[in-house]
């Protein structure tokens, strides 16, 4: 549990991270192994820049698992967690896979804890909806099996194309890739919408 | 297979783009990350911790080569007693610290005596046993003829084992005194360590 003081400084990472090309996998790799060490050493900068490259991976995890109302609070709850224990990671380039297993994790905690209170996380679930067609989307992709899902949402709602999802949750590019079309194509059938081409 | 649905190149795909149109509200929205102070590094206290152990790790590394030392030192003695020179207990009054501990030939001691610094009471044993040797070579008596010499190389030995110690004893005081200065800043710094 991550005990929270009232008087928290803000680290201000309001900017939208830069959206790598594929062509700059390499290059970046490279950097976050550089901002990881910079981060283990205290570095709180680096850490930033780690939240603003990884911020919309985790984002994503989190919203094919639990309602969309809660996953602005442990997405926090995630890099909090990853910094406490960012001394344990002995390899740094495997940052990414290292957080995303944080992030699912974060995420089975959450039901667990949520069965005990259900009826509070269901009204406010509804409070924090998104619209009709925005939820019935979603609703759709999460009916679809694990591998599938977090792919196709990295894809769809946050905007990731397949080489950046291998890059930053450390997956194959061909198992991205395959995941991704055979989500899609389950998707389609479901939404009863066009055949693939 | 669709290149738009793997890296966006190609033509759109209609459907995929009404989709990301439709689920990109839910996208996420860059927010600031609130630390707790609790979480934040302090690099003053990593450094004095860091300090703190490596004063911890020098100062056991001392002590175990310290008493390698001390070893030694009781076996030199242990050889010069067979050779005539016997360890003596102090006379009353006299502490019976190592560094007051004296080492006397038994014909030498006498009642009321006052007892002298081993280092030249040995040397002095050394030297009149060289001198009255029966044997020219400096062979001590009851010693075979392959050892000739040994004596003068054990007093040499051991008076650079005794200065060694001593510069033992004087990086143990120091290394001790930094860690102690090392545990009062962190104390300064993070109070004393929690109990579980």
């Amino acid at each position: 549990m991550i005990e929270a003081e009232a008087a928290a400084p803000v680290l201000m990472m309001a900017k939208a991270a830069p959206r790598a090309g594929s062509g700059h996998e390499s290059g970046q790799c490279s950097s976050v192994i550089t901002l990881v060490e910079a981060a283990k050493s205290g570095d709180q900068s680096a850490f930033g820049r780690l939240y603003d490259l990884y911020a919309p991976m985790v984002h994503g995890i989190l919203l094919a698992r639990v309602p969309y109302s809660e996953v602005s609070d442990l997405l926090q709850d995630v890099f909090l967690q990853a910094l406490k224990r960012l001394g344990t990671l002995r390899d740094s380039a495997a940052f990414g896979p290292w957080l995303a297993m944080i992030a699912r994790n974060r995420a089975m905690d959450f039901h667990r804890r949520a069965r005990e209170t259900e009826e509070i996380s269901e009204e406010l679930a509804r409070a924090g909806a998104p619209r009709a067609e925005a939820a019935e989307a979603l609703e759709a992709i999460r009916a679809l099996p694990e591998a599938y899902r977090e792919t196709l949402i990295l894809r769809l709602v946050e905007g990731m194309s397949g080489p950046e999802i291998a890059a930053r949750t450390g997956l194959q590019p061909d198992s991205v890739r395959v995941n991704l079309h055979r989500g899609m194509r389950l998707l389609r059938e479901k939404l009863g919408i066009g055949r693939e081409r | 297979m669709s290149d738009y649905l793997w890296d966006k190149s190609g033509a759109p795909d209609q459907e995929i783009e009404h989709l990301e149109a439709i689920l990109g509200e839910l996208r996420y929205q860059p927010q600031a990350l609130e630390i707790p102070r609790a979480l934040q590094p302090r690099r003053h206290d990593m450094l004095w911790s860091g300090l703190a152990v490596a004063a911890a790790l020098a100062l056991v590394a001392l002590a175990g080569l310290g008493l390698r030392l001390l070893r030694n030192d009781h076996e030199t003695k242990v050889r010069l007693t067979g050779g005539g020179v016997a360890a003596v207990t102090p006379p009353p009054g006299v502490e019976s610290g190592s560094a007051t501990r004296a080492l006397r030939r038994p014909d030498q001691q006498t009642a009321g005596q006052a007892p002298q610094p081993r280092r030249t009471l040995l040397r002095r044993d050394l030297a009149a046993k060289r001198n009255q040797s029966p044997v020219a070579d400096g062979t001590l008596p009851g010693m075979p003829g392959k050892m000739a010499g040994t004596n003068h190389q054990v007093a040499q030995l051991t008076r650079e084992e005794q200065a060694a110690k001593e510069q033992l004893i004087l990086a143990l005081r120091l290394a001790s005194a930094k860690l102690n200065l090392a545990q009062r800043k962190m104390h300064e710094k993070i109070g004393p360590f929690p109990r579980s």
